[in-house]
């Protein structure tokens, strides 16, 4: 169908469009003013977009529902306090993570442990009490926990993090009750089944090994590898 | 070349912008109140846009609904309180073209209302021009594709700068002016269509 109008400038077709000052620069905006003395087919499309402008803004109103009904607003809210209670929880290692940092740049007593002796126990030990899980795992800013803590209810917490290290944490009150070094990296948290721990190695290792809350890991432990 | 700084007529009444942050928090606190006010200022704005959006009244109602439902669920994450209007748009513009999105899959010989065979009804139905103008207009629009419906609807209706619309659609701000211009020019076209075709038939009813 032919149209029955001029098309305007290729160039000024996208400036024509604009509307308020924040759309275009005061020179760009002097510049198309001039344009448009000159040239018709512009100046018929500046104008025929004025009046599309001044049609939509004053587009009749579609009579609207009054109100949300509150039964739903209130489901949702019970659905999504769930929700909202998860991301708390994934949200607590960051904020220990931070509180420990800051915690670090103060006082010399926490760095100086962990750079020269481990303080950690080399079995898991019952009686080895702290404050919290952060003060174990994130005592050097090096080391940071690769994946965050489930929010489930689970006694034991099995944590890959920064350092090459596999912890296990009593949910309770964050006891570390053994840790586990190996050379590679381990990603994401790993899975607990049935006494079996099924680690993430980064180099692409796959074992598995028995451990529990009371066995600590060692080389004897390592049920099938490859 | 007169260029608006805002459009005074579009953009809501002004209010008192530390007790409107303050209405957004708590309505991010989850209190239901501070919710209901947001939700009656701007309940009849953003009907109107989803109803314009997918071309028809009852179910941009619906949308609306929608619309808030998933603002409540959402208001927890939302990280700028200061630019809520515009999350609030984007929010209604994803609602509005899933919902185009889902009705062409489901119901694919779902037909949008032609623009070159538009019911004689509409012509004859109508006898005060503004009426006409009304339906023209609705038209017009339906028959743009959504994006840049959506684009022309925010610049022009909701009264966003373009790159208030850059932000509330995740687009960068040129593909925004090129999709705004680009909408003007199918409106331009799809209005001139719909004008030559109401010619055309009272030309021919006078014949008779």
């Amino acid at each position: 169908m032919k149209e029955s109008f001029l098309v305007p400038c290729a160039r000024w077709a996208e400036k024509l469009a604009t509307k308020y000052q924040d759309d275009l620069p005061y020179y760009e905006r002097l510049a198309i003013r001039n344009h448009l003395l000159s040239c018709t087919a512009c100046a018929a499309a500046y104008a025929f977009y004025q009046e599309i402008g001044m049609k939509l803004s004053c587009l009749a109103e579609v009579e609207p529902l009054s109100s949300l009904p509150s039964h739903l607003l209130q489901r949702e809210e019970h659905v999504f306090a769930f929700q909202r209670r998860s991301e708390l929880a994934s949200s607590y290692s960051r904020m220990w993570r931070q509180s420990i940092m800051e915690a670090e740049s103060t006082s010399q007593e926490l760095q100086s442990p962990a750079s020269t002796k481990s303080p950690l126990p080399e079995a898991g030990l019952r009686g080895w009490k702290a404050r919290s899980i952060a003060q174990y795992i994130l005592r050097a800013p090096e080391r940071f926990l690769h994946a965050s803590l489930t929010h489930l209810p689970v006694k034991v917490r099995y944590v890959s993090a920064g350092n090459n290290a596999l912890y296990a944490l009593q949910s309770r009150n964050g006891t570390l009750l053994w840790q586990y070094q190996k050379s590679t990296v381990f990603f994401s948290s790993p899975a607990m089944k049935n006494g079996i721990l099924y680690p993430n190695a980064l180099d692409s290792q796959i074992f598995l090994f028995a451990a529990s809350m009371r066995l600590r890991p060692c080389s004897d432990s390592f049920i099938w590898k490859r | 070349m007169s260029h608006l700084a805002r459009d005074p007529t579009l953009v809501s009444p002004p209010v008192d912008v530390d007790r409107f942050l303050a209405v957004v928090r708590g309505a991010q606190a989850g209190n239901i109140a501070a919710f209901d006010t947001l939700f009656q200022r701007y309940n009849a704005r953003i009907c109107t846009y989803l109803a314009r959006m997918v071309g028809n009244d009852e179910e941009g109602r619906d949308l609306a609904q929608e619309t808030f439902i998933k603002v409540w669920r959402a208001l927890p994450a939302m990280h700028d309180e200061a630019h809520f209007d515009t999350w609030l748009y984007r929010i209604a513009t994803n609602t509005a073209i899933d919902h185009l999105r889902r009705r062409k899959a489901r119901w694919p010989l779902w037909k949008e209302q032609d623009v070159e065979n538009t019911p004689e009804s509409i012509y004859i139905a109508g006898p005060e021009e503004q009426v006409e103008e009304a339906e023209h207009i609705k038209s017009a629009l339906v028959a743009l594709s959504p994006q840049y419906r959506a684009c022309l609807l925010l610049q022009h209706y909701v009264g966003l700068s373009q790159r208030e619309i850059a932000k509330s659609m995740n687009l960068s701000e040129k593909s925004v002016s090129i999709y705004v211009s680009r909408g003007c020019a199918q409106f331009r076209k799809a209005y001139a269509r719909l004008a030559n075709g109401k010619e055309a038939k009272e030309r021919k009813r006078s014949f008779k």
